[in-house]
């Protein structure tokens, strides 16, 4: 019964919101917040559907969650009656802490949630939406992933492994430090600056991968793209073995390319379209793989 | 219905059993609802199936005939024990040779330099993996599909929209291929391309489940 009533709200507003298309757009919006407690290695796990969410790491132990429900509808009441079907659930763990946006079925809902959150830098962060940028600084995570939206990440960190993935967007890392390191896109560009991993996966399939910073000794990077270009620029004097190859692009170095062979085996090589070799003592290891696009490593 | 009651078609479904006459059938349509809304399953069906992809391209080694005669001493010396931590060893064992042979696949796979053109042209190191790739997609296509209407429009057509990315990513590839049947490189960004499909098909699944929204 609770539920045909809910569901006949649900039809009521969405006939309500559509009934007046071409009318002036009326927002309502609704403010919630809520704090909470989360212990060194604790874990903040975030489930959005729509909006835009920032996270800020900070030094205290004191989880803050601030959000802004909005619709916008021509018709205010239509508005209000959609904005009250939008749940923030909050569930609190053992050092764990669940937040979960929850809007009704259909899902082509006409809402969003922002969310603006602080949080302890030693936490353990996991994030994924459906639509809408994620922007984590000071963060420690493990977790980000949204199907459409960009994704912003500034001097964040991971206790071991983190993923950061969109399917339609790009991915914008501004120092980075963990252990493996993975960044991917289907469409989108990835710029990746200052990341300090053993390991470090770049992919996109229809975008430009950029990386721009220093390598770590024994360090393995990883970059593939279908359809786009990748450049590195690369700084400090880590050396490197390099295998980069490209089907119908161009590939080239600014570093003089020992043509001996690395560690990994083969002939070294240096063609227009592959490059295979050694710099300084090959501690790091780099693999650049394009079809289509150009590869070039050059000095930052 | 719980997962556990799902056990034992997981390896079935994921080697590829579909359908019996013996109402395996019925099975497989009621796990495929379950795996539906499922995330543990699902991830339990994805790792399998890395798994048995990563087995298929791996060569099959034999091993020395002293390592027999060593065991078959050990057993000897010791034969009140052995029984009891045969299976432990056993699995212990397995799990060494497929994290063991999931590794050597994935770092091993020769590099456009490493491959002889003669070898590559005669035996398509792709082709295995390329099957596996295709069955797996077909199979998280037929789900997503019939889950599709749970989807929003707008993610629906971002998700189709990419699909269509990495369809013409795998045909350029396939293309290439077909130009240049030695070139790794082409290998390499075929599978590139279908292991990204299937992550996304992966997502998709996921998507229509119960987890992200209600």
């Amino acid at each position: 019964m609770i539920r045909g009533v809910r569901l006949a709200a649900v039809v009521l507003a969405f006939g309500l919101a559509a009934a007046l298309p071409a009318a002036a757009q009326n927002e309502i919006t609704e403010r919630f917040s809520r704090t909470a407690r989360l212990e060194a290695d604790g874990t903040f796990d975030l489930t959005n559907v729509y909006g835009d969410i920032v996270l800020t790491g900070g030094t205290g132990r004191e989880v803050t969650i601030d959000a802004v429900k909005r619709v916008q509808r021509p018709n205010p009441n239509a508005a209000r009656a959609l904005l009250r079907m939008i749940d923030i659930q909050v569930t609190e763990g053992a050092n764990r802490l669940e937040v979960r946006t929850v809007v009704p079925r259909p899902r082509n809902f006409p809402g969003s949630v922002d969310y603006t959150i602080t949080i302890p830098r030693d936490v353990r962060v996991t994030v994924r939406t459906l639509a809408g940028t994620v922007r984590a600084t000071n963060v420690s995570s493990e977790l980000l992933k949204s199907v459409s939206g960009d994704i912003d990440i500034v001097d964040g960190s991971a206790v071991d492994a983190v993923t950061a993935s969109t399917v339609s967007g790009n991915i914008r890392v501004r120092g980075f430090r963990g252990r493996t390191v993975q960044f991917g896109t289907v469409t989108g560009d990835i710029h990746v600056e200052d990341v300090q991993a053993d390991r470090l996966t770049v992919r996109a399939v229809n975008g430009n991968i950029d990386y721009a910073g220093d390598l770590a000794r024994s360090g393995r990077y990883e970059f593939v793209t279908h359809s786009g270009d990748i450049r590195l620029m690369l700084a400090g004097a880590t050396g490197f073995e390099v295998q980069a190859n490209s089907f119908s692009g161009n590939v080239r170095s600014d570093f003089p390319i020992d043509r001996r062979s690395g560690r990994e085996g083969g002939r070294a090589s240096v063609t227009p379209r592959g490059l295979r070799g050694t710099f300084g003592d090959a501690s790091a290891m780099l693999v650049l793989r394009a079809f289509s696009g150009n590869i070039v490593v050059g000095r930052r | 219905m719980n997962c556990e009651t799902f056990t034992r078609l997981l390896d079935d479904y994921v080697d590829g059993v579909r359908a019996r006459n013996d109402g395996s059938d019925a099975d497989r349509v009621a796990f495929e609802a379950h795996l539906a809304g499922c995330q543990r399953c699902q991830a339990l069906v994805a790792d399998f199936s890395r798994i048995r992809l990563t087995a298929s391209t791996l060569e099959e080694h034999v091993p020395p005939p002293r390592l027999w005669a060593n065991i078959a001493a050990s057993v000897d010396a010791q034969p009140h024990r052995v029984f009891a931590w045969i299976p432990i060893a056993a699995a212990a064992a397995l799990a060494i040779v497929v994290v063991g042979a999931t590794w050597v696949a994935w770092t091993h796979l020769p590099s456009e330099s490493q491959q002889p053109a003669s070898v590559a042209l005669e035996q398509g190191p792709a082709a295995p993996a390329e099957a596996q790739y295709e069955e797996a997609i077909a199979g998280l296509e037929r789900l997503a599909s019939a889950q599709d209407a749970a989807l929003d429009p707008q993610t629906r057509a971002v998700l189709q929209q990419n699909l269509a990315t990495i369809d013409r990513a795998i045909d350029e590839s396939r293309a290439a291929l077909a130009d240049e049947p030695a070139s790794a490189l082409a290998q390499d960004s075929l599978l590139d391309a279908l292991d990204t499909k299937v992550a996304l098909l992966q997502d998709a699944v996921a998507l229509t489940s119960e987890d992200i929204n209600q």
